[in-house]
């Protein structure tokens, strides 16, 4: 029986990039076509805000000790798996408003999954590398194109049903309980994590045997 | 009390626990493998009071705040995904999800871990029988520790020198030192001045721990 699997990103989450590559292998691995849809984080309501220079000075701070620690410790561990992988993940200066891209996603998904990885791959590429202004639409409209979108009528989207459509799904997905990326979905259980993927791939392959734990590892190594 | 290190710089591992967190007793048997397999230097130690359980706090919805009601409403969400994982783990350990949610202040198992680390070579015993009487006895009061204590081969006068003496204010000591060194959520793992949060990494720290040979598990 064919699953449906939800996934949920964020393209300014770092955790959430990491877990791009060994979910698509999930997918490939169980021929399974995943429902990627965004979940824009409002992350200084929880972790605080703050500036920082190219060189890592702070410009700007309203964190707290342990709102740095997480913060901090989130990239840390973010960069060493990334780094393992040959991935670049550098930190960001800013908490970007990812609400643009995000719509940019929602545009992408209408013209085919081929596109929409395309896209995904450009703007997590490209913004962890600090090349990527994700909040500039004519960027993301570009990116777009790049990526196989025709994109014409975006702008239109992109200012009226796009945005509502982004902003009527962060309010839907709030009450359903999501509020983190990645969010894994699959036969009505909730996973938030990339630690979880042992637990969707257990769901993929049929639910049998025994329930796995979380870790990070061999999504790429199996 | 004169300020000192407490947490290791030369074990192969430092492996930081919450003894009222169920996350942390599941965690117990694949660190404990991990320590065996490969002989390693070990020094356990006490954690509470961690981010997680702090941020899961519900947020006061303060009427100047304009992302009030957002902060609540994410904060039921999380809620709504720690009860989820609180599920998984009693389903993983065995254990009534009751167990899982026993209002337990773990400070006083918390010194006594300190207590065994200054007494005894291997406090996996002591770490081992928290656990076990808590999530699967389903017992917190405060004299488990002396009770599961006299199971050991250690002074019970001493014990109660430290907890009643300088126990406490160690533990606080050890709490800043953990989380200046950036560890503040259990299960916590400390190997060569870096620190890893959850058992997902166990299968990482394996492979560092192990000579970092073949393809890293990521």
């Amino acid at each position: 029986m064919s699953r449906r699997l939800e996934v949920y990103i964020d393209y300014k989450s770092p955790y959430a990039f990491i877990a791009k590559d060994p979910t698509y292998a999930l997918a490939e691995e169980f021929d399974v076509e995943i429902d990627w849809l965004p979940l824009t984080l409002n992350i200084g309501s929880y972790l605080g805000t703050a500036k920082v220079s190219e060189t890592g000075d702070v410009l700007e701070n309203k964190r707290s000790p342990r709102q740095w620690a997480a913060v901090k410790y989130a990239y840390m561990d973010a960069r060493r798996y990334a780094s393992l992988r040959g991935l670049t993940l550098r930190g960001t200066q800013k908490i970007w408003d990812s609400s643009i891209a995000a719509i940019g996603m929602l545009w992408a998904r209408q013209q085919g999954a081929s596109i929409l990885k395309n896209y995904t791959d450009r703007v997590y590429t490209r913004f962890w590398r600090r090349q990527l202004d994700i909040e500039d639409a004519q960027v993301i409209t570009d990116l777009l194109h790049e990526a196989g979108a025709n994109v014409e009528g975006f702008s239109v989207y992109f200012a009226g049903a796009g945005r509502e459509e982004h902003d009527q799904l962060q309010e839907t997905l709030l009450d359903l309980g999501y509020f983190g990326v990645p969010t894994y979905v699959i036969d009505g259980e909730v996973y938030f994590g990339r630690e979880q993927l042992p637990r969707v791939r257990w769901h993929l392959a049929g639910a049998t045997g025994p329930f796995p734990d979380i870790a990070y590892d061999t999504m790429l190594n199996s | 009390m004169s300020q000192f290190k407490q947490v290791s710089s030369t074990q192969d591992l430092v492996i930081c626990l919450d003894f009222a967190d169920p996350h942390s007793y599941l965690a117990l048997t694949g660190s404990l493998a991990l320590v065996k397999d490969l002989n390693l230097s070990v020094q356990w130690l006490p954690l509470s009071a961690g981010l997680s359980r702090l941020s899961s706090r519900q947020p006061m919805a303060l009427q100047q705040d304009p992302l009030a009601e957002y902060k609540a409403r994410r904060a039921q969400a999380r809620q709504k995904n720690t009860e989820a994982e609180l599920r998984r783990t009693s389903r993983l350990l065995d254990i009534p999800l009751a167990n899982c949610r026993l209002p337990f202040d773990a400070a006083i198992a918390a010194i006594g871990l300190l207590f065994v680390n200054g007494v005894q070579a291997d406090a996996s015993g002591y770490i081992e029988a928290v656990f076990e009487t808590v999530f699967r006895r389903g017992i917190t009061s405060n004299m488990l520790v002396t009770k599961i204590l006299s199971g050991l081969d250690v002074d019970l006068e001493d014990w109660q020198h430290f907890v009643q003496g300088p126990g406490p204010e160690a533990l606080q000591q050890l709490e800043d030192e953990l989380l200046s060194l950036g560890v503040f959520s259990s299960p916590g793992y400390i190997h060569r001045g870096e620190c890893y949060h959850g058992r997902q990494h166990l299968p990482l720290l394996r492979w560092y721990l192990s000579g970092a040979k073949g393809a890293a598990p990521v």
